[in-house]
C-alpha cells in the first residue's frame, strides 16, 4: 500500500469516525429528548392527579362540613367526661343537687362494642324513690348534664306513699377517645409457626 | 561527471507511487463534507441535548411540585375523612341518647285521676338504640287513656309501632315500640 492509498484510507477512517461519533451524539440527544418528553408527560400526569386530589379534597370538605360542625359542637361535652370518676362525680352531684333519695347506686366500667372511638363506658344503675316531680326533674337534669348518657332501662313503679315514685334507672356513659382514628384498619395478629 | 548519475537521469524513477484513479478524488471531498456536516449535526445535537436536559430537569421539578401539592391535598382529605368518621361514630351513639324524661312526663300527664299507672318500663333496643320499647300496666284506665298516651307521645316525634294491648280484669297491659321520627 503506497502513501496515497494510505492517506485515502486514513481520510475514509476519519469520515467513518466522524459519522460514528455523530450517530452516537445523535442517539444520546434522542435518548435525552425522549426522557424530557417522558418527564413532560409525567409532569402532566402529576398535574392531573393534583387537580383530582384538589377537587376530591374540596368535595370531601364541603360534604363533611355538617358532620364536622356537629362534632365540633359535641367535642366540649365529650371532653368533659373522660374518666369513670368524672361520670360518677357528675351523677352524684346531680343527685345531691336534686336532694333525691337514692336507695342504691352502682357504677361499673364496661368494655364497649360501640366502635373504636368508644373503647369503654361506665354503666350506672341507680334506684331512687322520691316525689314524682322531684324524680322527673332530676332525670331531666341528669339527661341535660350528661347528654352522652344512654338510658338503657327506666322502670317506674309507684313508691311507698301515693306521691312518690320508684325509679330504677340503668344508663351507659361512654368514654369517648377522639384521638383514635376510626378509619385505621387493625391488623390481625400473625400466628407464629 | 559520474557515470552513475547519468544513468540515474535516464532510467524511470522507481520510488514514486503510481497515480491514484480519478474516482479517488472524491475521498478528500467526502472528508471535508463529512467534517462540515458532522460538525453541524453534532453541534445541533449537543444544543438539543442540553436543551432536553434542561427541560427534563424543569419537568422533574414541576412533577415534584405537583406531587407535593397532591400529597398535601391527600393528607387534607384523609384528615377530613378521619374527622368525618369520628363524627359519624359519635352521631351513631348520640342517635341512641334521645332524652326519655319528656316521654315519662307526657305519659304521666296523660293519666286521668281515675286511672293509675302501676308500672312503666322504657327499655332501649340494644340493636337499634334509637328505638324504645315501652311497656306499662294501667289500672282503672281504658282505651281513651291509652289513645291519649299515644297522641301525647306522637307530639314528641315518637311513633308507636306494633302496639299490643291486653286487658286482665282492671289492668291494661300495653306494649309498643317507640320510633323517633324527624319531622
Amino acid at each position: 500500500m503506497n502513501g496515497k492509498q494510505l492517506a485515502c484510507v486514513m481520510l475514509m477512517m476519519i469520515v467513518g469516525i466522524v459519522t460514528y461519533t455523530g450517530q452516537i451524539v445523535h442517539k444520546k440527544a434522542d435518548a435525552v429528548r425522549a426522557e424530557a418528553r417522558a418527564a413532560q408527560d409525567a409532569a402532566q400526569t402529576a398535574e392531573n392527579e393534583r387537580q383530582i386530589a384538589e377537587i376530591t379534597s374540596k368535595r370531601v370538605d364541603s360534604e363533611s362540613a355538617d358532620m364536622r360542625r356537629f362534632l365540633d359542637t359535641w367535642t366540649p361535652l365529650i371532653d368533659n367526661v373522660q374518666t369513670s370518676q368524672e361520670v360518677e362525680n357528675a351523677i352524684q352531684a346531680s343527685i345531691r343537687a336534686a336532694k333525691l333519695y337514692v336507695d342504691s347506686q352502682k357504677f361499673e366500667p364496661k368494655i364497649s362494642r360501640a366502635g373504636k372511638l368508644i373503647p369503654k363506658m361506665v354503666k350506672a344503675t341507680i334506684i331512687a324513690e322520691d316525689d314524682y316531680p322531684k324524680t322527673m326533674n332530676w332525670l331531666g337534669e341528669l339527661e341535660k348534664k350528661l347528654p352522652l348518657a344512654r338510658i338503657t332501662v327506666c322502670r317506674m313503679t309507684p313508691g311507698k306513699d301515693t306521691k312518690s315514685v320508684r325509679m330504677e334507672l340503668s344508663l351507659e356513659v361512654p368514654i369517648i377517645n377522639l384521638k383514635v382514628d376510626p378509619t385505621e384498619k387493625t391488623t390481625a395478629p400473625t400466628k407464629k409457626a | 561527471m559520474s557515470t552513475f548519475l547519468c544513468h540515474d537521469f535516464k532510467t524511470p524513477r522507481t520510488d514514486t507511487s503510481r497515480r491514484l484513479p480519478n474516482s479517488f478524488r472524491i475521498v478528500p471531498i467526502g472528508f471535508y463534507l463529512a467534517v462540515v456536516v458532522g460538525a453541524y449535526f453534532v453541534t445541533m445535537d449537543v444544543i438539543s441535548y442540553r436543551s432536553a436536559n434542561r427541560d427534563k430537569a424543569k419537568y422533574a421539578q414541576i412533577k415534584a411540585q405537583h406531587e407535593g401539592e397532591k400529597a398535601k391535598h391527600d393528607e387534607q382529605t384523609s384528615g377530613l375523612n378521619v374527622e368525618t368518621a369520628r363524627a359519624k361514630e359519635v352521631a351513631k351513639w348520640i342517635e341512641g341518647t334521645r332524652v326519655i324524661q319528656p316521654i315519662c312526663v307526657k305519659i304521666g300527664r296523660s293519666i286521668t285521676t281515675e286511672a293509675r299507672l302501676s308500672e312503666l318500663i322504657l327499655e332501649r333496643n340494644e340493636q337499634l338504640p334509637n328505638q324504645l320499647v315501652m311497656s306499662m300496666k294501667l289500672t282503672g284506665g281504658g282505651v281513651t287513656e291509652v289513645q291519649q298516651i299515644q297522641t301525647n307521645i306522637e307530639q314528641l316525634n315518637y311513633r308507636a309501632y306494633s302496639p299490643q294491648q291486653s286487658k286482665q280484669g282492671e289492668v291494661i297491659d300495653y306494649r309498643s315500640n317507640l320510633v323517633w321520627q324527624q319531622r
